[in-house]
C-alpha cells in the first residue's frame, strides 16, 4: 500500500524525556539545571500523570520520628524483593533517598509535619528496623494522602521556572534507532494539531510508567499503557522480570480505586466474614503491615476458602472506623472522600469493601542505576544500549525485584530521575557531540502509524482490549498455575494475531482517540504477551509471582532476572544474573534466606 | 423497580459544527448508579467508537475529565448520571473536538509565577489554609460563573499565549504562593502585582454576587479571593459588603 505522505516537523535537543510523571519531571528538572536543552514529551498534562494518584508517601530513612538507618531500609527492600532485587542498586536508592527527599523539600513539596516542624513519617508495609528484628519503622514521608500530587505539582512548577520545554499531549510512536549509535530520537504525534514530529536528540530517556491497563481491574489510570516499554521492545531491547506484577491489597471492590496502604500504617486493619483479623495468622509479626504480595495472597486465600464478605463472599473489609476521626481528617482526608464516592461508605462508621487490584509493574526496561539501558548482546550481559535511558516504573533497575514495598515507588522515581540527570550532565560535558539526524530514519515509525490508521480489519479494538484484560485477569493474577498460564499464553497469542485485523473508524489526525487508543492497545498487547510468557516460564513462587504448582522459591534454579525479546510476534526468553553484592563496603550484602513477616 | 437503562444526550463537535446524539446506557447490574465516565466509555464502546474525551485516573485525582453536565462543570469520574442528562464540552474553554477543549491558555497564565523559593530550612510548617489549597486538582470547574474569565477572547490563535484575564484557579495558585511560609516578603509584592494584572479588581466590585464553585470543594471565596482582596486593596472589601 502506498503510504500517505506526512509533513514532518523536526526538532533538535540535547535530551528528550518521554513522560512527565515523577521520574520524567525530576529528570527534566535535573537536566535543565545542568544547562542542557531538554524537551519533555507527554501524552497527558504533566500534573495529570499517574504519579498524581500516589497517596501514601515516599520512603527515606530520615529518622524524624524514631531511630532509622538507610541500611535497615536497604535490608527491608531486599527482603521485600524476595532477593530478586539487585543489591547494588538497592543500596544506591536507599542511601540517596535521604538527600533526594531533602531536595524535594527544598524544591517546595508541602510535606506534612510533626509538631517540631520535621517531615511527618508514617509506618508502611514491610518497613522495619534493626534488619527486620526491630519494631516497624516510621519511614514514609507524606503530604497528607496526596503525596504524589504534591511532588508532581512542585516538580512541574520548578521545571517551568527553569525553562524546560514541554510538548504536551504528544504521543510518542517509536524510538529512532541506529545499529551503531543506538538511540537517536523519537517520533511523536501531536494530538491537538494532528502533526507528526521528529525529535532528534543526543540522549533519550524513557519515563513512561507502567502498563496496569493490561488487567481488567487496576488502580492504574487509563493512561498507564507502558508505551515506552513497547517502544523498547520494538526497538529490539528486551524487557526484564515482566512476570512480577503487584496486586495492591486494598483496591475498592468494584470501582478499583486505590485506598492507600497508609490507612494500615495509621492503624487500619482487614477482616474476613467471621470478623477475624486474619493477617495475624499469615504474618504474626507484621500483621496488616506485611509486604503487599503477602497481604494480597492472604486475602485471596480467605476468599477462596469461603471467608470473603458481601453477598458473593468475594471481597474483604478494611476497617478505619476505630481510628480517631481527627487522624482521618488530617492524615487521610482524600481516602475518606474516595470511600464515600466510590464505595458509598462513611469510613468513620463502616468498613471499606476492598479486593487485591493490579497496581504496579516491577518489570520493565533493564537499566543500570545511572538509567543507562542494558541488554544482552551475543551472550554478553549488561551491554549498554547507547544513548537510551529508562527510569521510574518503566525501568527495571532492579530495586523492587519480585515485589515492591509501598512508598518505594515515589522514591524510585525521584532517586533515579535525579541520578540519570547527574549522569547525563557529566557525560555531555565530556562529549559535546552534535545531534545526528539521518534522513528517513523516521520511516519505520511512520509506516506503523500509517498502516494502523488505514487498517481495513473488522475487529473492534474495545473487544480485543476486553479479551486481553479478561485473559490476564483470569490466568495471570495473584495466584497462577501451569495450566492457567498455558491457556493464557495461547489466548494472548490469538489476541495478538487478531490485532492485525483491527478496525479503525476515525481516520482524522486531530484528537483521534480511536487511533490513539488502538496504538496504546498494541503497546498493551505486546507487554501482556511478554508478561504471560515470562510467568509461564518461571517455575517457582517468588514475591508477586505465586504459582500453585510450584509453591516455593527455588534459588538454585531461578535466582535470575528474566529477559524477554519480541521478534516477529514471537517471544525469546533469556536470563540475567541477580547482583547479590552491595555497592560499597559500608554495608554487608544480604544473602538469600526464608522470607517471613 | 428501577430502570435498567438510562438515556443521556451527548453534544459532539465535529467539522466546526456541533450536534447532539442520544445514547441509552445499559446498566451493568440493576441498582447500578453509574458515573458520567461509565456512560461515555460505554457509548464509545457500543455506539460512537470515535467519540473523543479526556480521562485519566478514574478516581478524581487527576482533574482532566471535566465536562459540562446540564451546563454545569463536573468531573465525569465522580458525577452520577441522571436520566436525560446533557453531556457537553466545558463551555468556558474553546472546543477542539467532541468533548475535548483547549486548556493550555489557563496554565500558561502562571508561567513565570512558579517562584517556589528553593531554600527550605526543614523546620517550617505551613498553616492549614495553605495545605487546603494544595488539594486543587486543576479541573477548571471554577471557570464557570467567573466574571473575569468571561472577558477573555477564548479563541487565542497562538499556542504560546495565555488568557489575559484571571480566574479562581490562577488566583488560587497565587494565594498559595503568597501564604507559603517560604516566600520572601519582596516576592509577595510581585504576587499581588500579578493578581492585579490578571484583573483582581473586578472581583472586588463583584465579590458579593460572585458565584464560583470548586470541583473538589475548596472554599474559593473565603480561602482565595477574600484574602487576596484584603492584601491587595486593604480592608475595603469588608466595609463595602456591610
Amino acid at each position: 500500500m502506498y503510504r500517505k505522505s506526512y509533513n514532518i516537523i523536526e526538532h533538535n535537543y540535547d535530551v528528550v524525556v518521554v513522560g512527565a510523571g515523577g521520574a520524567g519531571l525530576r529528570a527534566t528538572l535535573g537536566l535543565v539545571e545542568n544547562d542542557l536543552s531538554v524537551a519533555c514529551l507527554t501524552k497527558v498534562y504533566p500534573t495529570r500523570s499517574h504519579t498524581v494518584a500516589a497517596q501514601g508517601g515516599i520512603s527515606a530513612a530520615l529518622g524524624n520520628m524514631s531511630e532509622d538507618s538507610w541500611k535497615w531500609h536497604m535490608y527491608d527492600t531486599v527482603k521485600g524483593s524476595d532477593w530478586l532485587g539487585d543489591q547494588d542498586a538497592i543500596e544506591y536508592m536507599c542511601r540517596e533517598a535521604i538527600p533526594a527527599v531533602v531536595e524535594l523539600e527544598h524544591y517546595g513539596v508541602p510535606f506534612s509535619r510533626t509538631t517540631e516542624g520535621k517531615i511527618y513519617q508514617r509506618p508502611f508495609g514491610g518497613m522495619t528496623t534493626e534488619f527486620g528484628d526491630g519494631p516497624p519503622a516510621n519511614r514514609t514521608c507524606s503530604a497528607a494522602d496526596r503525596t504524589g500530587h504534591a511532588i508532581l505539582h512542585t516538580l512541574y512548577q520548578q521545571s517551568l521556572k527553569n525553562k524546560a520545554e514541554f510538548f504536551i499531549e504528544y504521543f510518542a510512536l517509536d524510538l529512532i534507532m541506529d545499529e551503531k549509535d543506538g538511540c537517536q530520537g523519537v517520533v511523536a504525534w501531536s494530538l491537538e494539531d494532528g502533526n507528526l514530529h521528529k525529535f532528534n536528540a543526543k540522549k533519550v530517556i524513557l519515563a513512561t510508567g507502567g502498563y496496569g491497563r493490561v488487567y481488567f481491574s487496576a488502580t492504574s489510570a487509563h493512561t498507564c499503557t507502558g508505551d515506552g516499554n513497547a517502544m523498547a521492545l520494538r526497538a529490539g531491547v528486551p524487557l526484564q522480570d515482566m512476570e512480577f506484577v503487584q496486586f495492591h491489597p486494598t483496591g475498592i471492590y468494584g470501582a478499583g480505586c486505590l485506598i492507600t496502604e497508609g490507612t494500615r500504617g495509621e492503624g487500619g486493619y482487614l477482616t474476613n466474614s467471621e470478623g477475624e483479623r486474619f493477617m495475624e495468622r499469615y504474618a504474626p509479626n507484621a500483621k496488616d503491615l506485611a509486604s503487599r504480595d503477602v497481604v494480597a495472597r492472604s486475602m485471596t486465600v480467605e476468599i477462596n476458602d469461603g471467608r470473603g464478605v458481601g453477598k458473593e463472599r468475594d471481597h474483604i473489609f478494611l476497617h478505619l472506623n476505630h481510628l480517631d476521626p481527627n487522624v482521618i481528617s488530617k492524615r487521610l482526608p482524600g481516602i475518606a472522600e474516595t470511600a464515600k464516592i466510590f464505595a458509598g461508605v462513611d469510613v468513620n462508621k463502616e468498613p471499606i469493601p476492598v479486593i487485591p487490584t493490579c497496581h504496579y509493574n516491577m518489570g520493565g526496561i533493564p537499566a543500570k542505576f545511572t538509567g543507562e539501558v542494558v541488554t544482552n548482546t551475543d551472550g554478553i550481559n549488561d551491554t549498554v544500549v547507547p544513548n537510551l535511558y529508562a527510569i521510574g516504573e518503566a525501568a527495571c533497575v532492579s530495586v523492587h525485584g519480585a515485589n515492591r514495598l509501598g512508598s518505594n515507588s515515589l522514591l524510585d522515581l525521584v532517586v533515579f530521575g535525579r541520578s540519570v540527570a547527574h549522569h547525563i550532565g557529566k557525560e555531555m560535558k565530556k562529549s559535546g557531540k552534535s545531534i545526528l539526524s539521518k534522513k528517513g530514519s523516521e520511516e519505520k515509525a511512520l509506516d506503523r502509524f500509517d498502516s494502523l490508521r488505514y487498517s481495513k480489519g473488522d475487529v473492534m479494538p474495545a473487544k480485543l482490549r476486553l479479551d486481553m484484560q479478561k485473559t490476564m485477569q483470569n490466568h495471570c493474577a495473584v495466584f497462577r498455575t501451569g495450566e492457567g498460564l498455558e491457556k493464557g499464553s495461547k489466548k494472548m497469542d490469538e489476541i495478538y494475531e487478531n490485532f492485525s485485523n483491527v478496525k479503525i473508524t476515525d481516520k482524522s489526525l486531530i484528537w483521534n482517540t480511536d487511533l490513539l487508543e488502538t496504538m496504546e492497545l498494541e503497546n498493551l498487547i505486546q507487554q501482556a504477551v511478554v508478561t504471560v510468557k515470562s510467568a509461564e516460564n518461571r517455575k517457582e513462587s517468588r514475591g508477586a509471582h505465586a504459582r500453585d504448582d510450584f509453591r516455593d522459591r527455588n534459588d538454585e534454579d531461578w535466582l535470575f532476572h528474566t529477559l524477554a525479546w519480541l521478534k516477529n510476534k514471537n517471544i525469546k526468553l533469556g536470563a540475567r544474573p541477580v547482583t547479590l553484592r552491595a555497592m560499597s563496603n559500608e554495608v554487608q550484602s544480604f544473602p538469600p534466606k526464608a522470607r517471613v513477616y | 423497580m428501577e430502570a435498567e437503562t438510562l438515556k443521556v444526550r451527548i453534544k459532539l463537535f465535529r467539522d466546526k459544527k456541533s450536534y447532539e446524539v442520544e445514547y441509552i446506557y445499559k446498566k451493568k447490574f440493576l441498582d447500578e448508579r453509574p458515573m458520567i465516565l461509565d456512560v461515555l466509555l460505554q457509548a464509545q464502546e457500543e455506539k460512537i467508537d470515535d467519540l473523543s474525551f479526556r480521562y485519566g485516573c478514574r478516581a478524581r485525582n487527576c482533574g482532566i475529565c471535566t465536562v459540562d453536565i446540564n451546563g454545569k462543570p463536573r468531573l465525569a469520574c465522580r458525577a452520577r448520571v441522571k436520566a436525560d442528562d446533557l453531556i457537553s464540552p466545558l463551555s468556558t474553554l474553546p472546543v477542539i473536538k467532541d468533548l475535548i477543549v483547549k486548556r493550555d491558555g489557563i496554565p500558561r497564565q502562571m508561567i513565570g509565577y512558579n517562584k517556589i523559593p528553593s531554600k527550605n530550612n526543614l523546620n517550617v510548617e505551613a498553616d492549614v489554609p495553605y495545605h487546603n489549597l494544595t488539594a486543587c486538582i486543576e479541573c477548571y470547574a471554577c471557570l464557570d460563573g467567573c466574571p473575569l474569565h468571561k472577558k477573555n477572547n477564548l479563541d487565542i490563535k497562538d499556542n504560546n499565549n495565555a488568557y489575559p484575564f484571571g480566574n479562581p484557579f490562577s488566583f488560587l495558585k497565587l494565594q498559595r504562593l503568597y501564604i507559603d511560609p517560604l516566600t520572601p516578603e519582596e516576592e509577595k509584592r510581585g504576587i499581588i502585582q500579578k493578581a492585579k494584572s490578571l484583573g483582581l479588581e473586578t472581583y472586588r466590585r463583584e465579590y458579593k454576587d460572585l458565584k464560583i464553585k470548586c470541583g473538589v470543594g475548596i472554599n474559593l471565596k473565603d480561602e482565595v479571593i477574600k484574602p487576596l482582596l484584603e492584601v491587595a486593596f486593604g480592608d475595603q472589601i469588608e466595609k463595602k459588603n456591610k
